[in-house]
């Protein structure tokens, strides 16, 4: 039968001795009465051991008696063996169905609210508006009525134009999403110039609204007014107006990185220490919190929350601090290889100005310096960028 | 009439059936009965008999048995 061991360990079993000169006999008679018997071994010349339910027991003595064998329990395991022995036990039944209670009722509580999304609405202001819908820890998930704290967070809230509760264990996980197209009717209508956010040539400029200060060709930096709010009608008034219009910069960037021929790089020696804390709701146990007596180290520290079948959230934690040894070598480049490493960390640099992803930089934009201790590499790329940001005009 | 149903010999006729797993698991259907069983031999009606070392009735019922240890000889009598 399939997983056999387990059913057999669940139901109970006994492990029977079996004394007499024909065990033969007796096994035969335990088949042909229908008797379930398994692991037979034998101990000496007269002696054999077998398992079989303790139901089937009162059989086996009939057996013996027909076959002149002698039997004897010589131990008791499984299932109801093991609920008879703890049933005289009652301080510690009462202690473990207590536990259990307890972990149940803990489990129907909530013990850490997550917040999840990309906004850029303060944490605290989030905090605050859950607070106000009595969402906190320690509450009875029961008590949650996602569909109600939505309602009134929409109402209260302008800015969120979406929020999910997800409730893993005793977590909580709130996410919001924000309304990225908000434009105040109040900002709209109030006068403003456009202003340059970057540096660079005007390539096109195209006027909704305002009066155009700059031409194509001319250079503006970053603050420089492109279209003004002020507008001179023909019989020489000013009216002040919400300016609008697109304008395309050319700007440029450079990436610069410097790599020299030997470098100094701390690497792991491979030696560890940790300290380990673990904490049971809010009180942390210290097992181990000496620090380090490394000289030169990294320190990584990695906090896990307890998971019940990957999912469920127990409030016990793990915090574990890894001290990690390291170990100043000198590195010595090769040329092409330092080139190679400056292009690279060049490109970087300016992905990271840029920020986006790029690639295929010709050759003819980047300028190689090869030195006796180092080499530079500088990459300039030129771009033609939307720009202008509204800058309300104060009396 | 055994060819034209393409029946098993061993339902018509009272033939056992052995399967051996390496040089561990013997398992007999239809063995009849035990005549024979220590460690080192163990003889059934079916003129099978089994030598080895520790050999041990790891499951048995009425038309099966399953013989575990470490088998050396079998032998058709």
């Amino acid at each position: 039968m399939f997983l056999e061991p387990t059913y057999q360990l669940i139901k109970g079993y006994d492990i029977v001795r079996v004394e007499g000169y024909f065990v033969e006999r007796f096994l035969n008679l335990c088949m042909s009465r229908n008797v379930s018997i398994w692991n037979v071994k034998k101990i000496s010349e007269i002696e054999t051991e077998i398992k079989t339910f303790q139901q089937d027991f009162h059989k086996l003595k009939t057996i013996a008696n027909i076959t002149k064998c002698r039997i004897t329990i010589v131990s008791q395991k499984g299932g109801i063996h093991v609920l008879k022995q703890y049933q005289k036990r009652i301080p510690f039944l009462i202690t473990v169905i207590g536990c259990l209670l307890m972990i149940y009722q803990l489990s129907t509580r909530i013990w850490q609210i997550e917040i999840a999304g990309e906004f850029t609405i303060p944490i605290d202001e989030l905090c605050k508006e859950l607070k106000e819908e009595n969402v906190k820890i320690g509450m009875r998930k029961k008590d949650l009525d996602f569909d109600t704290i939505k309602s009134h967070i929409y109402r209260r809230r302008n800015d969120v134009v979406w929020m999910g509760f997800d409730v893993r264990g005793v977590k909580a996980i709130v996410s919001f999403v924000e309304r990225t197209n908000i434009e105040d009717n109040s900002v709209r209508q109030s006068p403003c110039h456009v202003v340059s956010n970057q540096e660079g040539i005007v390539e096109k400029i195209f006027v909704r609204e305002g009066t155009k200060v700059v031409e194509e060709g001319d250079f503006v930096q970053s603050g420089d007014v492109l279209i003004s709010g002020k507008v001179t009608s023909l019989d020489g008034t000013i009216r002040m107006v919400h300016s609008d219009g697109e304008i395309l910069l050319k700007t440029w960037y450079v990436g610069k990185a410097t790599i020299p021929f030997e470098k100094d790089v701390p690497m792991p020696t491979g030696k560890k220490e940790y300290d380990m804390i673990v904490k049971f709701g809010n009180i942390p146990i210290k097992f181990r919190n000496n620090g380090t007596n490394f000289e030169k180290y990294d320190t990584i520290r990695r906090d896990e929350k307890l998971l019940v079948f990957q999912k469920y959230q127990i409030p016990i934690e793990l915090m574990m601090t890894i001290y990690q040894e390291l170990e100043i070598e000198t590195i010595f480049y090769q040329k092409e290889q330092a080139l190679e490493l400056a292009k690279r960390q060049a490109l970087w640099d300016l992905q990271r100005q840029r920020k986006v992803h790029l690639t295929d930089i010709p050759e003819d934009c980047m300028d190689v310096q090869i030195d006796d201790n180092a080499v530079t590499v500088t990459i300039t790329v030129a771009c033609i960028e939307s720009v202008g940001v509204k800058n309300e005009i104060t009396r | 009439m055994q060819e034209a149903l393409e029946l098993p010999k061993e339902l018509l006729k009272e033939y056992s059936r052995m399967t051996i797993l390496g040089g561990e698991d013997v398992w007999i259907e239809n063995y009849q009965s035990m005549m024979e069983y220590n460690d080192n031999y163990i003889r059934f009606s079916n003129h099978i008999a089994i030598y080895g070392d520790d050999l041990k009735v790891e499951e048995i019922c009425e038309d099966d048995v399953l013989i575990v240890g470490k088998i050396k000889q079998i032998e058709f009598e």
